[in-house]
């Protein structure tokens, strides 16, 4: 059974009333939404909030779904929720403008590395930088790079879910590269590994 | 093919998204080209490493659990726990009681048996009833859940004419098949019904 074929069912089955149903699929995009979530917004408090809202939505809204992809579909509603909250605590941030420029300066934003031994170790963590730059990036070249590598959408998937042609989310894509490249340069060794 | 172009291409290759001639055509242009297979290459570790780097397993427990109560209050219910579904074959179930107890008992006294052809027509009063109360309910009950408390009704009649030994009757079962034009269930009123039993 493809994926799309079990989240139907397991759709169907929710819609027959089964909750246990929902909390599989729950359990079976955790990982990617929160991941989607976690860099999408700017706070670990927000971040659970907002994964929890997410899920709401998807309970109340089960019965218009007629997609294909699951995962895109909650994206999509992940997507929108992100955009109302940036809209409302900080209007300068927009996941709707083009994000294509280098408005951000990546240096000022990466974690730094720094001489205290005790920060020094943790902030070595080859993980945790890359997740740093990461969130350097600017929201929309973000969104593309974490949707292609924790979620695993197809370019055409991220673009509908940006709602931009398939070449702007190709373009952000190379963006996001370029600028991680350029912040990761002193671990790039270690990437190796 | 330009740069840039094989650069979208290196993409749409890794998410699986290219066809078979441009794969040959990428592959040509990352062999005479350096710059792009360093791209390529580039590409690949970190995306790797960004795939390998820690990810919080989740959210807080309590969240889960929130979201499992949300979607266990807001799934739909069985059809037999729905309430306009039990109050439906509530009443359904008392009326046939009622109404079968009256037409199918013998007369006190002890009378003759009901012939074939009489239980044919009290079978067919039977299911008039059951329409009666399933078009009164149905009007209650949401639309969607219809055709299951119709299914159900039927379903409930059935046992109680099995209970009755009335479906070893075989015009009984051309009755409840609905291929006696005759006795139509949905043919018969109410106020038919009424004036009949009640003269």
């Amino acid at each position: 059974m493809t994926d799309a074929a079990a989240d139907g069912a397991l759709i169907e089955r929710y819609r027959h009333g089964e909750a246990e149903a929902l909390a599989a699929l729950v359990e079976k995009y955790r990982r990617p939404l929160y991941a989607y979530v976690l860099n999408m917004t700017a706070g670990r408090e927000d971040v659970d909030e907002v994964f929890q809202e997410v899920w709401f939505r998807v309970i109340r809204r089960i019965d218009r779904y007629r997609q294909k992809n699951f995962y895109g579909w909650i994206v999509r509603i992940a997507h929108n929720l992100v955009i109302d909250r940036a809209r409302r605590r900080k209007p300068s941030v927009s996941l709707d403008a083009d994000g294509d420029g280098d408005r951000h300066a990546p240096a000022e934003t990466v974690p730094a590395r720094t001489a205290d031994p005790a920060a020094e170790s943790a902030d070595t963590d080859l993980g945790r930088r890359i997740a740093g730059a990461v969130r350097a990036l600017p929201p929309e070249q973000r969104e593309v790079f974490v949707l292609r590598t924790h979620g695993g959408l197809s370019f055409k998937e991220v673009a509908a879910v940006q709602r931009v042609s398939i070449n702007t989310a190709l373009a952000r894509m190379q963006y996001a590269l370029g600028k991680l490249r350029l912040m990761l340069q002193e671990d790039y060794e270690q990437l190796d590994r | 093919m330009h740069c840039h172009e094989a650069r979208n291409g290196i993409l749409l290759r890794d998410a699986g998204e290219m066809s078979a001639p441009g794969l040959s055509a990428l592959d040509a242009h990352l062999a005479a080209c350096p710059d792009c297979a360093r791209f390529a290459a580039d590409t690949a570790r970190l995306t790797a490493a960004a795939r390998s780097a820690a990810v919080p397993d989740g959210p807080s427990p309590l969240v889960l659990d929130r979201i499992r109560a949300a979607a266990e209050a807001a799934a739909p219910r069985p059809l037999l726990l729905r309430r306009p579904v039990l109050q439906s074959l509530a009443a359904a179930a008392l009326l046939l009681i009622v109404v079968g107890a009256a037409t199918l008992w013998p007369p006190p006294g002890g009378g003759p048996a009901p012939e074939s052809g009489a239980r044919t027509e009290r079978i067919a009063d039977l299911q008039a009833v059951i329409a009666v109360v399933s078009d009164e309910q149905a009007d209650s009950a949401a639309a969607t859940a219809a055709d299951d408390e119709d299914a159900a009704l039927q379903g409930l009649a059935t046992q109680l004419l099995r209970m009755q030994g009335l479906l070893e009757d075989e015009d009984a079962l051309d009755v409840l098949a609905g291929e006696h034009p005759a006795t139509d269930p949905q043919s018969r009123s109410t106020s038919a019904l009424r004036a009949r039993r009640y003269g």
